[in-house]
């Protein structure tokens, strides 16, 4: 199974053929900026069956938002990344387990409140329809660069 | 009070015999619930702020001797929580728990205050699969300019929202003033397919709130509406007509236009729900604005949403974010309202038979106001209930207060779900007569004890495996017992030209397992209808 997903993961770099376009696409945090889409791994990519590639039609960009850290654990987190008229905006992410933590010992090192910058790979498909919105099928953390540690007054829970 | 007829135990499959082979024509079951677990006894929260409950080591000794796992920790990723909390307080700073599964074993129940106070009842249910259940905490800030504090939407990964829901739960940060508890209730709905908001109605300077919560999304076999319902201005009631109305939200765009709503099969429902007062200052006789939401119709037919307040006031609304469940498999649901009742138990009665382990509940409440609504000396304690379901017929409802003059409403919701599904076949498989076919089936945790199967799956209960053919079942296998311990199993079928000498080919066959244990259920519900592919694919 995990070999699966991770031969899907490889075709959706593949599949994605620029940040802009993937952008304009995909909804996003209003401050989440696509800074990198891999390379394509073609060999990884011929092991798919052809069917099942154009079925999925997933693609995978590379975002990154900033914001105080609603919660964190093992394996998932939000981030508050936006206030404006219609109310605060959190994100939530899933964790994954390779992820890298910058400015902190560990994910023990960050906690709510604290101020992160989290690059995220996006997977979604594309809609069908011009007026669709695509699917997101998943947003992983890979990194977390702790900005600033919380006031001892922004903890809580 | 609806009362159980039969006892299902399994489910079936659907196949078509063609020539040569067998055409498996429906799909499979699609979720399976693993276990609910709940501690031996009510959690006293008592002076603390936050009390966690290991279901590991529950009395918190060191020693895991008293474990409820099993040797088998939460799958966090199937797992959702549900605690009901009764207090005998007013302000909802010492009542108000937010129940949060901290990690796969532990859930923390959480408050602001260290006053004494809050009595919780836990539930935690896991699932083997076809369910994945997000969920986390946001904060709401107390500035009181904007929305930024009142509002918060969530962005999340795409999910179906025709086979999703979501929980609430909070803790207050301010002290009490029942003229304000109305910055302390909230709602939560799902505002696009990637959006979850959670809202309040009023914000206050130090009315700060963590909020936690749970989404929870079916693979399928689960069809969800969900509405959003005011009880307006001076009148006590609302209803959402599931025959023809108009009020059920679109589940692939949901801020869109309303689409007509459906009845549902009562004994198959679930409700899930939350509210807020639609009220941004302060006022008097605020539990006026506490709802019940009970689902009625005719006969088995589920055709009624009915929303019933305390008050009538031309000040405010009520508003209420609601998600109807129908399980198209053989959940068992039974429902009803306990009305106008005195006591700090207001009781159902005496339930049909379900089993613990696979059954969970919901509730709601209302207040009734006999006299003016002026005061502000009645509040939480007469109104938050927390449910226990007990043996194999009760459900006990308890607040923290009664007070003269201030009787209650109770609707609640009970729902056992199947004891195991078939995975494999799936619908549309072609069997060729004489080659091995693997029927593969999951099972609760209800079935790995008190069964008569032996090592080294000892205890579990043994199966039968039946083909419906030519107008009967007919049995493929029985006596099966999984060949290792787990939630799964399987058997090698060669099917034959005949079964129990009735001609295979060109008949029209079903598939079902059951349990040995728990008898041969019954047939399945006339009216089913398979919800696949009704809406956009999610994960």
């Amino acid at each position: 199974m995990k070999r699966m997903t991770l031969l899907l993961f490889v075709f959706a770099f593949g599949m994605a053929v620029s940040a802009g376009a993937a952008e304009q696409k995909v909804p996003a945090p209003a401050n989440a900026q696509p800074v990198s889409v891999a390379s394509t791994n073609e060999k990884a990519a011929q092991t798919l069956d052809k069917e099942t590639k154009e079925k999925k039609n997933e693609k995978t960009v590379e975002r990154i938002v900033k914001g105080p850290v609603s919660f964190i654990r093992k394996n998932s987190m939000a981030v508050e990344f936006n206030i404006d008229k219609d109310g605060a905006e959190d994100i939530y992410l899933t964790l994954d387990k390779s992820v890298k933590v910058r400015n902190a010992k560990d994910l023990s090192g960050i906690v709510q409140g604290d101020s992160v910058k989290v690059k995220y790979l996006e997977t979604y498909l594309e809609p069908k329809k011009k007026d669709e919105e695509p699917i997101v099928l998943s947003m992983v953390v890979t990194e977390i660069m702790l900005l600033k540690k919380a006031r001892p007054e922004e903890l809580s829970s | 009070m609806k009362r159980r007829k039969d006892f299902f135990l399994t489910v079936g499959m659907i196949a078509a015999v063609t020539a040569g082979g067998l055409l498996f024509s429906e799909a499979a079951e699609a979720y399976q619930i693993k276990r609910i677990l709940r501690p031996a006894a009510a959690i006293v929260i008592g002076a603390n702020e936050v009390v966690t409950f290991d279901f590991e080591d529950p009395n918190a000794d060191g020693s895991t001797a008293d474990s409820l796992m099993g040797g088998q920790y939460f799958d966090i990723s199937k797992t959702f929580i549900l605690a009901t909390a009764s207090d005998t307080n007013d302000s909802p700073l010492l009542s108000r728990v937010m129940a949060i599964l901290d990690d796969d074993h532990t859930v923390s129940l959480a408050r602001f205050s260290a006053t004494a106070g809050a009595t919780v009842e836990l539930m935690a249910i896991e699932f083997v699969s076809g369910v994945t259940v997000r969920s986390g905490i946001t904060v709401f800030s107390d500035t009181t300019t904007g929305t930024s504090g009142r509002i918060k939407t969530i962005t999340i990964p795409t999910v179906d929202l025709a086979k999703s829901f979501a929980t609430i739960s909070w803790k207050s940060y301010s002290a009490f003033n029942s003229a304000r508890d109305n910055a302390y209730l909230f709602t939560a709905y799902f505002s696009a397919t990637n959006k979850l908001k959670i809202e309040r109605s009023r914000v206050l300077n130090g009315y700060r709130a963590d909020v936690y919560y749970q989404i929870i999304s079916f693979d399928e076999d689960v069809d969800v509406q969900s509405g959003t319902k005011a009880i307006a201005g001076a009148a006590t009631s609302a209803t959402v007509n599931l025959n023809a109305g108009v009020e059920c939200k679109d589940p692939t765009n949901p801020s869109g236009a309303l689409i007509a709503c459906h009845t549902v099969p009562i004994d198959r429902s679930l409700l899930f729900m939350a509210f807020r007062a639609g009220i941004s200052s302060a006022t008097t006789g605020e539990e006026g604005y506490w709802p019940d939401v009970a689902l009625t119709g005719t006969g088995n037919t589920g055709n009624t949403l009915t929303f019933t307040r305390g008050a009538a006031t031309s000040s405010y609304d009520t508003n209420v974010d609601w998600f109807l469940l129908e399980f198209k498999d053989q959940s068992y649901a039974q429902t009803g309202r306990v009305a106008n009742n005195a006591t700090t138990t207001p009781s159902p009665g005496a339930l049909g038979a379900f089993t613990l382990g696979r059954t969970l509940s919901t509730h709601s409440s209302s207040f009734i106001f006999s006299g003016a609504v002026t005061s502000n000396v009645t509040g939480n304690d007469e109104l938050q209930v927390r449910a226990l379901l007990s043996g194999t017929t009760a459900l006990t409802l308890t607040r923290g207060a009664a007070v003269t003059d201030n009787n209650i409403n109770v609707s609640w919701f009970v729902h056992e779900l199947p004891p195991l599904k078939v995975v494999q076949p799936d619908g549309g498989e072609t069997l060729t007569v004489g080659t091995p076919y693997n029927i593969q089936w999951e099972i609760a945790d209800e079935l790995k004890s008190g069964g008569a199967c032996l090592a080294p799956v000892a205890g579990y209960h043994a199966l039968t495996l039946q083909a419906y053919v030519d107008g009967g079942w007919e049995n493929i296998a029985t006596g099966v017992c999984p060949a290792a311990v787990g939630n799964t199993g399987s058997y090698s079928w060669s099917p034959s030209a005949t079964l129990n000498a009735k001609n295979v080919i060109g008949n029209t066959a079903k598939v079902r397992v059951y349990s040995q244990t728990l008898g041969v259920p019954p047939a399945r519900p006339a009216d089913r209808s398979r919800s696949r592919n009704r809406a956009p694919p999610h994960r």
